[in-house]
């Protein structure tokens, strides 16, 4: 379930922390808070890591009817959720002390991002509520592909409107990154240690889904 | 510069407990499923009555 992919997906994560708390140099003005960039980001982009997987396999489930890609999308959106909602808690815990707010409702980021975490309850919610696994993957799969649209907006947002509170990229833009040399290899590190921990989630939920889907053949073969 | 340690410390912790929290999950429904896994796979090879 855990194998050696989890535990370097780990390491990586404990470097980061590391790296982060005790050799990354405080930011002028926002001080230890600024900090918080080095796994809020991160997260975001490990959910929509998360979220265009289960967006690619509900398109491979759609075309090609194979159960291996349901179960793939289910355990990346499950994933997805969880990324989502760390980038949903720290945001805030950041903006709070930067804005003087938790929230920002005419945000657009803000506001998309929310809007994408109910998006993947929503698909989770439903494939609950659908017992016949042919219909439950069809509809999920749709609502999946149309979830995953919000994820360019999310990241464009910040363009459509100079009325925002989030700030600009400032890594992941067309120009040159605008962070110091020190603070861009942790904020990489942290891209990519989330990004290992992502899909070691995801491998290991997809195993857990093999053996649900093996309990249940077996039960309904006892069933007969 | 305000004191901003307090939100950092508390989003570097969430973070531990949320992703180790969704992974212990990962683990203990697996081990529930494996466990009726394997006792169905011994209810299916004892002889029918």
């Amino acid at each position: 379930m855990f194998g050696g992919f989890f535990a370097v997906a780990v390491l990586a994560v404990v470097g980061l922390y590391v790296r982060a708390i005790y050799f990354t140099p405080l930011e002028a003005k926002q001080g230890a808070a600024q900090k918080i960039y080095y796994i809020h980001v991160p997260s975001a982009i490990g959910a929509y890591c998360a979220v265009s997987i289960t967006a690619l396999a509900s398109i491979i489930y759609l075309w090609l009817r194979d159960v291996r890609a349901d179960r793939l999308a289910e355990a990346s959106a499950e994933v997805g959720l969880v990324f989502m909602t760390m980038v949903l808690i720290t945001g805030p815990l950041w903006a709070h002390k930067i804005w003087n707010a938790w929230w920002v409702w005419w945000d657009l980021r803000l506001t998309l991002s929310l809007f994408l975490w109910f998006v993947i309850v929503g698909y989770l919610v439903l494939r609950g509520a659908i017992e016949e696994p042919a219909m439950r993957g069809r509809y999920s799969a749709v609502l999946a592909v149309l979830g995953a649209l919000l994820i360019p907006f999310i990241h464009l947002s910040v363009y459509f409107s100079t009325a925002h509170m989030h700030p600009d990229p400032i890594v992941l833009q067309p120009s040159k990154p605008k962070l110091p040399s020190e603070m861009l290899m942790t904020f990489l590190l942290g891209i990519g240690s989330f990004l290992l921990l992502c899909l070691a989630l995801i491998r290991s939920r997809y195993q857990l889904g093999v053996m649900r889907d093996e309990l249940a053949e077996l039960e309904a073969e006892r069933g007969l | 510069m305000a004191d901003t340690w307090g939100p950092f410390h508390a989003a570097y912790i969430i973070a531990v407990v949320v992703y180790g929290g969704y992974a212990l999950t990962i683990w203990r429904r697996a081990k529930t499923v494996r466990a009726r896994l394997q006792s169905a796979l011994r209810g299916s090879s004892s002889p029918q009555r």
